[in-house]
């Protein structure tokens, strides 16, 4: 045949732009088939990868070598790159030319390897960046062109903004279809375009289809090339989230958090800035909370923000917005009054004591006790800072003048809060009050003593304020460590005496009063005359009141019972001198006038 | 080995396959293999039943196809069996249905059928419907599959000159536009194709073609340069014209694959019979010369003289060589066979032929495919 050899440096010449090496395969085998009479045929690429034509169930694997009893050429393909291996089969011996052309055939096939590389590179990134600017969260992506018609829109495009992709892409953006908010910021755009290599950015709100706005931070950028600009990106980061923050944020450091009013930071700024303005300010009026420690310490934290959390409603109740209200310290509240004279800043520190009494007549169980200061401004100058100092300064002096009061009042909201959860002892203060007095006036024990003896017996148990109601009200015997935490009600008792004047005296017998005249007791273990006589004396009438009264899961035992148990324990767990008088000043035959209640 | 060729024009399918697998039926009840093709308006599944009705547990493959001739004449409707037994004789047999849309995947799923037998050698006939003339990558995926160890042989099949629905089968299973094949072995194969065509002036590049359709050659409308190199030809006549000058597609430095074209496309474009490769190098082509019948003759000599004794031959002959040629082609069919001798041959008109002209397979049109099997 003429021109063979020209004709077949024409076909292995050209190479079509293949994309996969899969079908520069099938290309490679077909040609090599036909023009050479190829019978087997091997493409190795990179090592890995083994393309092979003609080997029936033969495995061929990378890196195998191959042998044949026909003729064969073999090449490395790119050897400097490693590219693979080039491996072809046939019968016949090779003509002159066919080494030569199949050399020129492999400077082919590694062209294109690299070339089919490339474009798998190339189209990986593509891939990969368009997924990225596909998925891209929080950050609305969409393109358009010179005319404002949409090129591509991303998955958060469609969030944001409300519209499918399908709606947008190709479409030209009138006010009609998209509304005219997203129409008229395009149009800016359009208007005043981004030169090349420009950006502009951005801040403010876009309108959705569905009428809700969002913050978003905009740029906008020109796409193109340096030369052409007629594309146009805009990337908005949905700030909506951050503007949230934001707002959470100032108002976190400007309100507190408890109570929701504003914070000392912010009252003192309001003061400074005020007093820079020389703008009005009628006075300062300053509340402090009485008690509250004490009330933390034996009700626990939520009882004492409970508190807290009224009175900051009381006083916002009272004032308008424009006062500015806030908590300025644990248990102290001011309140800024702006262009109020004197006389309103008086009237308003009683409108607050009166809410407080009105509070206190409704909710009796927990009620608040609040000091209040007042300083109004006489003279247009007078500075507000002094006015705080001022008003703080009254309510110090009133806090003084109720303190004993104050003390006596949580005191006694104490004991009736104890009274209300532990119905058992519903009586048992007055009984053992009578008890214990009739046996010291036995023993002569002086007047004073026996008044401080009547708040003993009212208030030795005190403590079991501070105590969990599945320990207080546990039917069953208590384990280890409940009786530890059932013991701690000395300590608690004893410092919540410690807090009240009334109290103090007998902070110590509240401590010691489950001694045993043995040294059994708790929680020091103290013995004999060691413990106060007064503690001693309680005891007994503690445990006889105990013995004798009824309980939900029992009745109350015979008195001939208890008084032989006390009988028995005199001498360990109590006063062996004092026990038979009490029975004898105590213990009556029934009907008798003496018989305790 | 033994071999006998039968036939039967019984109106009746199972009647013609049954007289004509008892009349090539050399020894009953020792069929090893049974090559079936057929023409007519025929149920091939009752012809195949006829035909297993005597050859009992024979493998048997075949199809339809537009004529058939043997030793007894030449035969546009009939059923004609070529019956091979002996000891040393081992087949297999597979068939694939339509249901395998990719032609490719028909291909391997035909090899894997065979390779179940464990025959690693000899020979294979394979029997395809023209699959909108992608039978070369059935063909091609079939060799992948089954390795160039094997002689291959074959033909695409039709159903008469209407051409629009072909049967192949084996023992196993008829089915309709699908594929069966064989596998041979125990005897020597050869194989030979021809197609007594030559080259006719300078040679031309299929610039751009997908499939079966060349849009561009030498850079320009297909219609265009061919219709140029025929003189001038217009474009309602040019099937007719172009009949005549097929394209020879170029294999190694003395062979050409033949390529019929069918039918202008817009105006433009080229329709042929089967696949061309893109950026191919090619020929339009002529008859060596007219009425020459040497080339036929030939071909069987040569394939003959390979073997020291023949015991039977296949011969695929394109149907267009027969419209061609008119009347004439039954002499190139006695060429043909000539030199045969009193050696069994079953020949069969074909779309298409598939043999060698080095070990791996390809899918010829307008040419001559012969597989001899012998000593």
């Amino acid at each position: 045949m003429p021109d063979f050899e020209l004709a077949v440096l024409y076909e292995l010449s050209f190479q079509e732009p293949f994309v996969t090496v899969e079908e520069l395969f099938e290309d490679l085998k077909t040609k090599l088939s036909r023009i050479f009479a190829a019978r087997r045929v091997v493409l190795e690429v990179a090592g890995e990868r083994v393309f092979h034509w003609g080997f029936g169930q033969e495995k061929v694997l990378p890196g195998r070598r191959l042998t044949s009893e026909y003729t064969v050429y073999e090449k490395i393909l790119g050897e400097d790159l490693h590219m693979g291996r080039f491996w072809m089969e046939k019968v016949a011996p090779f003509q002159d030319c066919e080494p030569r052309l199949l050399d020129i055939y492999c400077r082919q096939v590694e062209r294109t390897l690299r070339l089919i590389n490339t474009k798998q590179e190339l189209l990986s990134a593509q891939m990969r960046f368009r997924e990225m600017i596909e998925n891209a969260p929080m950050l609305a992506i969409h393109g358009f062109d010179s005319e404002g018609r949409i090129l591509f829109w991303n998955r958060t495009a469609e969030k944001i903004y409300g519209f499918a992709k399908e709606e947008m892409l190709g479409m030209k953006v009138t006010p009609e279809h998209t509304g005219y908010e997203f129409y008229r910021q395009l149009q800016q755009v359009l208007n005043n375009p981004p030169l090349a290599g420009e950006r502009q950015v951005l801040e403010g709100k876009v309108l959705n289809r569905f009428g809700q706005r969002q913050s978003v931070l905009s740029f906008v950028l020109p796409v193109g090339g340096r030369n052409r600009v007629d594309e146009f990106m805009r990337m908005d980061v949905d700030m909506s989230r951050y503007k949230l923050m934001e707002q959470e944020l100032r108002f976190t450091s400007s309100h507190d958090h408890l109570t929701g009013l504003y914070n000392r930071n912010f009252f003192e700024r309001e003061m400074m800035r005020l007093e820079a303005s020389s703008a009005d300010c009628g006075g300062i009026i300053v509340c402090d909370l009485d008690g509250l420690k004490l009330v933390n310490d034996t009700l626990g934290h939520s009882a004492g923000d409970r508190l807290l959390i009224q009175v900051a409603g009381i006083l916002q109740g009272l004032f308008d917005k424009g006062d500015i209200v806030a908590r300025v310290g644990g248990d102290e509240f001011a309140v800024l009054l702006t262009a109020t004279g004197s006389a309103e800043a008086t009237v308003a520190a009683e409108r607050i004591k009166d809410s407080a009494l009105q509070h206190n007549r409704v909710k009796p169980d927990l009620p608040l006790s609040l000091s209040v200061g007042f300083a109004a401004r006489e003279k247009p100058h007078e500075k507000i800072h002094d006015l705080f100092v001022a008003a703080d300064n009254n309510m110090s002096r009133e806090k003084l003048h109720r303190s004993q009061s104050n003390r006596s009042a949580v005191v006694q909201t104490l004991a009736r809060a104890l009274e209300a959860r532990d119905f058992i002892t519903e009586g048992h203060a007055d009984r053992l009050e009578s008890m214990v007095v009739a046996l010291a006036r036995k023993l002569d024990i002086p007047e004073h003593r026996i008044h401080d003896l009547r708040l003993l017996a009212k208030f030795h148990d005190i403590g079991k304020v501070g105590l969990k109601d599945q320990i207080l009200f546990k039917p069953d015997k208590l384990t280890p460590a409940e009786t530890l935490a059932m013991r701690q009600h000395c300590a608690i008792g004893y410092h919540i005496a410690q807090a009240s004047s009334d109290l103090v005296p007998i902070a110590d017998w509240i401590y010691k009063h489950h001694e045993w005249w043995d040294g059994s007791g708790y929680p020091l273990g103290l013995s004999g005359e060691n413990i106060p006589l007064e503690c001693r004396i309680l005891a007994i009438a503690d445990a006889y009141d105990a013995m004798i009264s009824d309980r939900p899961y029992r009745k109350g035992l015979p008195q001939e019972k208890v008084m032989a148990e006390l009988l028995r324990c005199s001498g360990t767990q109590f006063d062996p001198g004092l026990v038979p008088l009490f029975l004898g000043v105590v213990v009556s035959p029934p009907g008798s006038e003496n018989h305790p209640p | 080995m033994k071999a006998g060729i039968g036939i039967s024009c019984d109106a009746g399918a199972w009647q013609a396959g049954a007289q004509a697998a008892r009349a090539a039926v050399v020894h009953p009840g020792t069929a090893t293999v049974g090559i079936v093709v057929g023409a007519g308006d025929y149920d091939w599944a009752e012809v195949f039943a006829g035909v297993r009705s005597v050859m009992g547990k024979a493998r048997l493959v075949g199809a339809s196809c537009a004529g058939f001739f043997v030793p007894q004449g030449v035969f546009s409707r009939g059923v004609a069996v070529l019956f091979l037994a002996g000891n040393e004789l081992v087949a297999e047999t597979a068939c694939v249905d339509a249901r395998y849309q990719d032609v490719r995947e028909t291909g391997r799923v035909l090899g894997r059928g065979l390779l179940q037998s464990g025959i690693r050698k000899g020979a294979i006939l394979c029997f395809p419907d023209s699959f909108e003339g992608q039978v070369s990558q059935l063909v091609d995926n079939l060799y992948d599959t089954v390795g160039p160890e094997y002689v291959y042989f074959g033909g695409g099949t039709g159903d008469g000159w209407k051409v629009l629905d072909s049967w192949q089968g084996t023992e196993k299973r008829v089915t309709c536009q699908g594929a069966a094949a064989a596998l041979l072995d125990g005897r020597c194969f050869v194989g030979g194709v021809a197609h007594g065509w030559v080259p006719e002036g300078a040679p031309l590049v299929v610039t751009r073609a997908k499939g079966r359709v060349v849009f561009e050659m030498d850079g320009r409308s297909a219609f265009d340069v061919y219709a140029e190199r025929l003189g001038g030809v217009a474009a309602e006549s040019f099937a007719e014209t172009a009949m005549r000058h097929p394209l020879g597609i170029c294999y190694g430095p003395q062979h050409f694959i033949i390529r019929d074209p069918l039918q202008v496309i817009n105006g433009t474009a080229i329709q042929f019979i089967s696949a061309i490769p893109n950026r191919s190098v090619a020929y339009i082509m002529k008859p060596r010369e007219e009425n020459d019948l040497t080339m036929a003759r030939k071909l069987t000599e040569g394939v003959v003289s390979r073997l020291k004794a023949a015991d039977f031959a296949l011969i695929g002959y394109c149907i267009s060589r027969s419209l061609l040629m008119g009347e004439t082609y039954k002499k190139e069919l006695f060429a043909l066979v000539q030199p045969l001798g009193t050696i069994p041959y079953l020949g069969f008109l074909t779309y298409g032929e598939i043999g060698s002209y080095g070990d791996a397979p390809q899918f010829h049109n307008k040419s001559i495919s012969l597989l001899i099997g012998g000593e």
